[in-house]
C-alpha cells in the first residue's frame, strides 16, 4: 500500500496540469497570455529532495516520457529536461538546508529553465518565430505567476505529505 | 565547489543529448499513424484523466451554471425574437430539402459530398503547454476516427483529427493549423471562390484564407464553407464569415481574413466528422 503513495501523488500531479488548462475560463486572458501549469515539476523537485535525486530522475524520465507522447508528440522533449532537472536538483539540495521555501525558490528556477528550452526547442524546429521579448511578456511572466500561486497555496501541504510518505516507507 | 558532473555523467548526458535530437527527428517526420506504444500509452493516460476530469468538470461546470443564470433574462428576450424568423426558415429549408431529393432521385444520384455521419465525442484534456494547441478526446479508431477527419461544433469547424489511437484521438485546432495542413475551403456566393485554409493570424484571431484568384469577388460578411475537394472533409461545413481583403504579398493571389463562427478555445463538446460518399465507395471497393 505505501509504496504506491508516492506514484499516486505523481499522477495526481501531471493529470492535473491537463485538467488545469481545461477547466480555466477561456477569455481574453486565455488566449493572450499562456498560463502553463507546472505542477509536476514542483512535485520533482520536492522528491528531489525528500527521496534524493536518482528516485526525482526516475520519475521525470517517466512522465516526461508520457507527457511527451500524450501532448506534445515530440519525443524526448520532455523525458531529457526532467531527467535532467531532477539530476541538478538532486545535487542542488546537497548545498542547500533542506527546507520547503528552498525547494520553493528551486522549483520557480527550474521553470524558468525548463521553460527556456523548451523556447529553444520550437524556435529551432521552426514551430514558433516568437522574438524573446514576446516569449518573456507572453509566456514566461504568466507561468511563473500561476506557479507562484500554485505554490503558495501548496507548497507546505506538499512538503508535508512528501515528509509523511517518506516516514511510512523507512518504517517499514 | 563539488564538481556537477562525473566524466562518466558528462558522457552519458551527450549521449542522451545525441538520442534526444535524434528522437525529435523521428517525431518530427510527417507520421501515418502513430507507434503501437504512444498509442498504448495515449490511452492509458486518457483513461486516467477521464477517471480525474469528470468530477473537476463537475465542479467547473457548477461555476459557469451559476454566471450563465445572470444574465439568462437578457438571452431569453433575444431568443423569443430569433425564434420567429427560425419557425419561416425552417419551412424553407424543409422544401428545399425535399426539392433537392426529388432531383436527386431523377438525376439517380445517391451519395453526395455534402452527406456525413457525426461521432459525438468530449473533451479529456488539452496539452497544457500549450505551444500547440491541441485537444484529447475520448473516441478513436474503434469508434471509426481516422486520421484528417474533420472535427466541428455545432457552431462550426474547429480543427482537424491529427492522430487517433485505439479509444483516443488528438485533434489539432484550427489555431494551429500550419502550412503542412490546409484545408480547402470555398466563399459562398454567386460564384464560388475556392481557396485553401493557411493560417491562423494570432493578433487578429481570425484564419487566412488564400490561393484565391486576383480577379475573384468577394465581399465582406460573405460566408465561408468546407468544399469536400481533397481530404476526407464533407462539403459545406461552415468554417465562418468574410472580414477583409487583402492582396497577398506578391499581388499574384489574394488573402481572405475569416473570422471563425465557432469559439477556437472553449470547447467541451465536438462532433467528429465522417463523410458517407468515403464509406459506400469503400464498400464498392471490398465487393470488387
Amino acid at each position: 500500500m505505501n509504496k504506491w503513495r508516492l506514484p499516486f501523488l505523481a499522477v495526481l500531479c501531471f493529470v492535473s496540469e491537463s485538467l488545469f488548462v481545461d477547466v480555466w475560463p477561456k477569455g481574453d486572458l486565455y488566449v493572450h497570455y499562456f498560463f502553463v501549469p507546472r505542477f509536476f515539476l514542483v512535485f520533482l523537485v520536492f522528491t528531489a529532495m525528500h527521496f534524493g535525486g536518482t528516485r526525482a530522475m526516475g520519475y521525470g524520465f517517466i512522465f516526461g516520457f508520457l507527457y511527451d507522447c500524450v501532448y506534445t508528440e515530440l519525443l524526448g522533449v520532455y523525458a531529457f529536461a526532467y531527467t535532467l532537472i531532477a539530476y541538478l536538483a538532486g545535487k542542488a539540495m546537497k548545498w542547500f538546508h533542506q527546507n520547503w521555501f528552498v525547494a520553493s525558490l528551486l522549483s520557480l528556477l527550474s521553470i524558468v529553465l525548463l521553460d527556456s528550452y523548451i523556447y529553444g526547442i520550437q524556435l529551432l524546429i521552426g514551430r514558433t518565430d516568437w522574438p524573446f521579448s514576446v516569449f518573456w511578456d507572453r509566456r514566461l511572466w504568466p507561468t511563473l505567476l500561476l506557479n507562484v500561486a500554485f505554490l503558495l497555496v501548496f507548497s507546505y501541504p506538499l512538503e508535508r505529505r512528501l515528509a509523511k510518505i517518506h516516514r511510512f516507507e523507512q518504517e517499514e | 565547489m563539488p564538481q556537477l558532473f562525473g566524466n562518466k555523467r558528462l558522457i552519458f548526458l551527450l549521449v542522451s543529448i545525441v538520442i534526444l535530437v535524434m528522437l525529435i527527428g523521428f517525431s518530427l517526420r510527417s507520421r501515418e499513424e502513430l507507434t503501437w506504444p504512444e498509442q498504448f500509452v495515449k490511452d492509458t493516460v486518457g483513461f486516467v484523466q477521464l477517471l480525474f476530469g469528470k468530477p473537476a468538470q463537475q465542479v467547473a461546470g457548477f461555476f459557469e451554471n451559476v454566471s450563465d443564470l445572470r444574465r439568462t433574462y437578457k438571452e431569453n428576450e433575444l431568443l423569443k425574437a430569433r425564434l420567429e424568423e427560425y419557425a419561416a426558415l425552417e419551412t424553407e429549408v424543409e422544401a428545399l430539402r425535399q426539392e433537392n431529393e426529388r432531383l436527386r432521385a431523377l438525376l439517380d444520384k445517391k451519395e453526395s459530398l455534402r452527406d456525413f455521419v457525426s461521432i459525438q465525442a468530449t473533451v479529456i484534456g488539452r496539452n497544457p503547454d500549450r505551444w500547440r494547441e491541441t485537444i484529447i478526446i475520448n473516441k478513436g479508431e474503434q469508434h471509426g476516427v481516422k486520421k484528417d477527419m474533420a472535427v466541428i461544433t455545432p457552431a462550426g469547424l474547429v480543427g482537424k483529427v491529427q492522430h487517433a489511437s485505439q479509444f483516443t484521438s488528438t485533434v489539432q485546432l484550427l489555431s494551429a493549423l500550419d502550412q503542412n495542413n490546409r484545408i480547402s475551403a470555398y466563399i459562398q456566393g454567386k460564384e464560388n471562390v475556392f481557396g485553401l485554409i493557411e493560417g491562423y493570424d494570432e493578433k487578429r484571431r481570425e484564419l487566412l484564407l488564400g490561393e484565391i484568384p486576383i480577379d475573384a469577388k468577394v465581399e465582406k460578411r460573405q460566408k465561408v464553407l468546407t468544399s469536400g475537394l481533397g481530404g476526407v472533409f464533407p462539403k459545406g461545413l461552415p468554417i465562418g464569415e468574410v472580414t477583409e481583403i487583402k492582396p497577398d504579398q506578391y499581388g499574384l493571389t489574394k488573402v481572405v481574413y475569416v473570422k471563425p463562427f465557432a469559439n477556437l478555445y472553449d470547447i467541451d463538446d465536438v462532433m467528429i466528422v465522417k463523410r458517407t460518399i468515403d464509406a459506400a465507395l469503400q464498400e464498392k471497393e471490398e465487393a470488387k
